[in-house]
């Protein structure tokens, strides 16, 4: 297979680093077009084709696949095959012609591999075309209500074991009784019904929501960058020589994108449920949130090299966390009398590891519309924007051709100053048209969030900064989200170490993990809309309950914290519900600036950033001590002796931390008073100190092994091994080339020349050996 | 903050760029404006600077839009045929008359199926080049299309046309100059500039993007001025104005008074 001139690397890779976007709908049940479209093939989780055949794929999609074609022409008439059989097929079809109308992507199907993010849309139903197909002797089930809103529960490719209709049906019966815990069953098995449907209580109706057996219909992920280079993953390296700011492509072309690797059917099965509302839902109109999702275990690891460069420089609470993927919704359900179902709703989702809330909203924004009301072609034609969007390289100015726009943002890096925003300079407004600047990349409108609950912004930075276990019930996901992501983003710059998830709901492949009753409440954060959640988390320590985020300008009175038995299933008053006590007092300056913000008719931008100071403020002043002790663990400059190896940090001792609290406390930062001291010992324990923790070590350790090198390298080594038997010195050259392989692995702080003087060492004390042991030494690499 | 690598040197235009045919241009003047000279002398350019100008390159299927580009912005000429996915884009940075000056280049797809799409993209552009192919006298007829289509999403007093047949070197002398004329009299009609090019060769490619470059700077600073000019004027109606006098008078009684 021979690739596009500009490209070295299967395409599908390209696509990798920035996002996948996938598109999810239920559409009308029996419109001829549609269930054409579902015939043609689109499952999920396609054969593990290598870039080379996807690319085919793309190109030679020209051709239905072999499975749509004929799904197409009797699409009733087939049973679906298995998944396994069924992909293969697929596989084979998969070297198509290069010409025509692209119009199904056979390879494509296992693309959303790049999972670092390419981009795929995939549709999903909840009406089976092969379930209808079934029933068409008899007459269709009459459905009118329009919103059920299930989304698939299985992708395509899913389980084998629930294929036929009657044992599915049953099954999701059966499951859905269980999971709703009594009350839903009536209504579960009624189809669609609104919340609050007449004869049903209301939770009952709110579960009802979900009820039609969720089933994919069609999952498939287009395309995107076949010709061209890659999503912002890093196209413009990619290879475009072209790229608007030249970079030169070549050194990052192989190691930019991850090896694409593909969602598994468990991760598809999430995404499916995480991209639609998950109960009542209101939500009319257009609605964006964003979810997190935990990566299957068993992936490989992916090769990102160049990502973790990228890593490097990120702010530690940007770096991507190799075990979640994010997904950025755009939902859009509207009232449309043509369509059977009598609401369009349908969502696209970008499924990406970079964290860049704002940016991906921002991109959806620009795009869900739009894709709505035009073709597929549209959606390909993003895609081949984002692969040419440069590499996220923090601290650089990046222009983002977006549907014509470009977007100007830049990533921040760790050299920032923490609370400084470096905004991008805003265009002239005549170029308004053609290009916007983002003034983040990752932030949420703090204020905004936290305005429901303002008064308790202290108590909940404590228990986010301990990692106590937190959720959020929200009317809607796009409220849950930006709380949760709200919660999150208030300790920063530390980092949040435990697991959040801006939208949980009940089919969370987690939902059992984390609402088991027989432990402790783990330590995460979660954002929920389902009101089951309350029944199911009773038993949690702290919930926080949002109404409606209110326009700035009404903010609740004076309010206590409630009780956590007051805590009803429904319509429970918004609130934060625990009995924690914090062990700060309350600092009602800020409190009172805020208010007068509000008052004022301050802007919420204003607000939230005095608000987001506030917080790094605090944060700040309860770290400093910390990290002041910390780095008087590390041992003086004069332990470190070429000749030994290099010494160990100090162990950390609570006793010795507290001891230095005495003369060098937060006291002397911040003006608050309470028991740090308690905070500190609590926070010792806590999931986020070990991540700082580790963090910190590695760091030191890493300086440790730079200073040791350095040491080596102004020793006179030859002279060494001259004095020395040549056992000696073989092990000396032996770890010292391991030295130089570590430090190259782990990108050791050290200068440049050290390296290569240190080779230069290596080199000479070789030569000076005899001629048969130089031969081995240069051949043998290290161990 | 500004991070943008230096112009190229080969990017700097110091003189206005002339036109290929004078029968068919946007203007034959053989310099820039005097007041766009003057005012790039004197630095009143205002933000013309930071500014960049979208141009949108359309037409037929495999006129050679992407080539046409690609020899300009990359010296590099490409045998094979490659279907645009929407659009391409491209950034050039220019200097002319010792002011930065950034092109947009958006290559837009000429495939059918991309059409619904292509609006999106055409939006603000400042200048459009339609594409057509010397050879195919079809793909100069659908040159009408494609600039109705452009134009519906752009304000067409405030565009620049060119009219650009490509693969010049594939036609005999004497079938271009029969498709010259009817390309002139396409292009007199649009009230475009025309050009003739080849991406293999490069022949007056170069020359071409300058022309675009020089004019739809010679217009954003034309427009720039005017948009000053019409400041000015707005402040002295209203300091002329009775009202203004009473607030002219205002601040000088009180001056008396504190002394």
């Amino acid at each position: 297979m021979v690739w596009p001139r500009r490209l070295r690397v299967p395409p599908s890779l390209l696509a990798a680093a920035w996002a996948l976007p996938l598109e999810t709908a239920p559409p009308p049940r029996g419109s001829s077009a549609e269930a054409a479209r579902a015939g043609r093939h689109v499952a999920a989780g396609g054969g593990a084709a290598a870039g080379a055949r996807r690319r085919g794929g793309r190109r030679g999609a020209a051709a239905p696949c072999r499975c749509g074609s004929a799904a197409r022409a009797a699409p009733s008439a087939r049973p679906r095959p298995r998944g396994r059989r069924r992909r293969r097929r697929r596989g084979r079809g998969r070297s198509g012609s290069r010409s025509g109308a692209c119009r199904c992507y056979p390879g494509t199907a296992s693309r959303p591999g790049c999972t670092a993010c390419a981009w795929w849309a995939s549709t999903w139903s909840w009406a089976r075309p092969w379930r209808y197909a079934r029933r068409r002797r008899g007459p269709p089930r009459p459905r009118n209500r329009a919103l059920p809103l299930a989304p698939a529960l299985r992708s395509g490719g899913g389980s084998a074991a629930v294929r036929r209709g009657n044992v599915i049906v049953q099954n999701h019966q059966v499951r859905r009784r269980r999971r709703r815990g009594g009350g839903g069953g009536a209504g579960a098995r009624r189809g669609g019904c609104h919340r609050g449907a007449p004869g049903l209580p209301a939770p009952a109706a709110a579960a009802a929501r979900r009820s039609p057996p969720p089933s994919p219909r069609r999952l498939r992920f287009p395309t995107s960058s076949v010709d061209c280079p890659g999503i912002w993953a890093l196209t413009a390296l990619e290879g475009c020589s072209h790229s608007p700011n030249k970079r030169s492509s070549a050194s990052f072309r192989s190691v930019i994108y991850p090896p694409h690797s593909k969602l598994t059917d468990k991760e598809k099965t999430n995404i499916c449920y995480l991209s639609f509302p998950d109960s009542n839902s209101g939500c009319l109109g257009d609605t964006q949130f964003c979810f997190r999702f935990r990566r299957s275990s068993g992936r490989k690891v992916s090769l990102c090299c160049f990502l973790d460069q990228l890593d490097r420089d990120l702010p530690v609470y940007l770096k991507k966390d190799p075990a979640y993927y994010y997904g950025y919704v755009y939902f859009r359900q509207v009232r449309d009398k043509s369509l059977k179902r009598g609401y369009f709703q349908k969502s696209l989702v970008l499924i990406s590891k970079l964290p860049y809330v704002h940016l991906f909203r921002t991109v959806l924004k620009q795009i869900a519309p739009e894709f709505f009301e035009k073709s597929e072609a549209f959606l390909e034609a993003v895609c081949s924007d984002v692969d040419r969007w440069p590499p996220p390289i923090p601290g650089e100015i990046l222009h983002l051709p977006i549907m014509g726009i470009i977007m100007k943002l830049r990533i921040p890096t760790y050299r920032d100053k923490p609370g400084t925003t470096q905004i991008v300079q805003n265009m002239h407004q005549a170029d308004a048209q053609i290009s916007m600047a983002l003034p983040t990349v990752h932030e949420v409108d703090l204020f905004r969030c936290f305005c429901p609950v303002f008064f308790h912004i202290q108590m909940i930075w404590e228990l986010v900064l301990l990692g106590e276990p937190l959720v959020v019930m929200a009317p809607s996901p796009s409220e849950s989200s930006e709380t949760v992501l709200a919660l999150v983003s208030c300790i920063s710059p530390l980092k949040y170490c435990s697991d959040f998830r801006p939208y949980f709901t009940i089919h969370d492949s987690e939902f059992k993990e984390y609402t088991t009753r027989t432990q402790a409440p783990p330590s995460v954060i979660l954002g929920v809309t389902n009101p089951f959640f309350a029944k199911t988390l009773q038993h949690w320590p702290h919930i926080i309950r949002i109404g409606d985020i209110k326009l700035p300008g009404e903010v609740p009175k004076q309010v206590k914290v409630k009780k956590l038995k007051n805590l009803k299933t429904l319509d429970s008053k918004p609130g934060v519900y625990t009995s924690y006590k914090t062990y700060l007092n309350k600092d009602e300056e800020i409190i009172k600036q805020l208010q007068k913000g509000v008052q004022q008719k301050r802007p919420t931008e204003a607000q939230s950033v005095i608000l987001r100071r506030y917080f790094l403020e605090l944060t700040e002043s309860f770290i400093i001590p910390l990290e002041r002790y910390v780095a008087s663990l590390m041992p003086l400059q004069k332990c470190i002796s070429p000749w030994k190896s290099p010494p160990q940090l100090r162990q950390f001792s609570q006793e010795d931390f507290m001891k230095s609290l005495e003369k060098a406390g937060p006291q002397l930062t911040s003006g608050l008073k309470g028991d740090w001291i308690g905070l500190y010992r609590h926070f010792l324990k806590s999931p986020n100190f070990d991540g700082w923790f580790r963090s910190r070590q590695k760091e030191m350790t890493q300086k440790l092994e730079a200073l040791h090198l350095e040491a080596l390298c102004n020793e006179n080594l030859v002279f060494w091994s001259q004095k020395h038997t040549e056992v000696e010195t073989v092990d000396l050259v032996l770890k010292l080339k391991n030295k130089l392989l570590q430090a190259g692995r782990e990108h050791l702080p050290v200068k440049t020349d050290t390296l290569k003087k240190l080779q230069m060492h290596i080199d000479d004390i070789i030569l000076a050996l005899p001629d048969d042991l130089q031969d081995i030494l240069l051949k043998t690499g290290t161990t | 903050m500004n991070v943008l690598a230096p112009v190229r040197r080969d990017r700097v235009v110091a003189d206005l760029p002339q036109c290929f045919r004078k029968e068919a241009a946007l203007h034959a003047r053989p310099a820039f404006h005097p007041k766009v000279a003057s005012a790039c002398q004197e630095q009143r350019t205002g933000t013309v600077g930071f500014k960049i100008s979208k141009i949108i390159v359309v037409g037929d299927l495999s006129v050679g839009k992407t080539c046409l580009i690609n020899r300009f912005c990359k010296d590099t000429f490409d045998k094979n045929y490659k279907a645009t996915i929407g659009v391409d884009f491209e950034m050039e940075r220019f200097e002319v008359l010792g002011v930065p000056f950034s092109l947009q280049l958006w290559d837009t797809a000429g495939q059918e199926r991309f059409k619904c799409i292509a609006s999106t993209y055409y939006r603000g552009a400042q200048a459009i080049v339609i594409v057509f192919d010397v050879n195919d006298v079809a793909s100069l007829d659908h040159t009408r299309q494609w600039l109705a289509d452009a134009l519906k999403e752009n304000d067409p007093s405030n565009v620049i046309l060119f009219l650009v047949g490509s693969k010049k070197d594939l036609s005999t002398p004497a079938q271009y100059s029969l498709m010259e004329k009817d390309a002139l009299k396409v292009a007199q009609e649009m009230q475009a500039e025309y050009w003739a090019v080849s991406s293999l060769t490069g022949e007056n490619v170069r020359d071409f993007f300058f022309r675009v470059a020089a004019l739809t700077f010679e217009s954003s600073v034309l427009a720039e001025l005017e948009r000053s000019g019409a400041r000015k004027i707005g402040d002295t109606v209203r300091i002329s104005g009775p009202e203004s006098d009473l607030y002219l008078t205002a601040p000088r009684k009180k001056p008396k008074c504190c002394q």
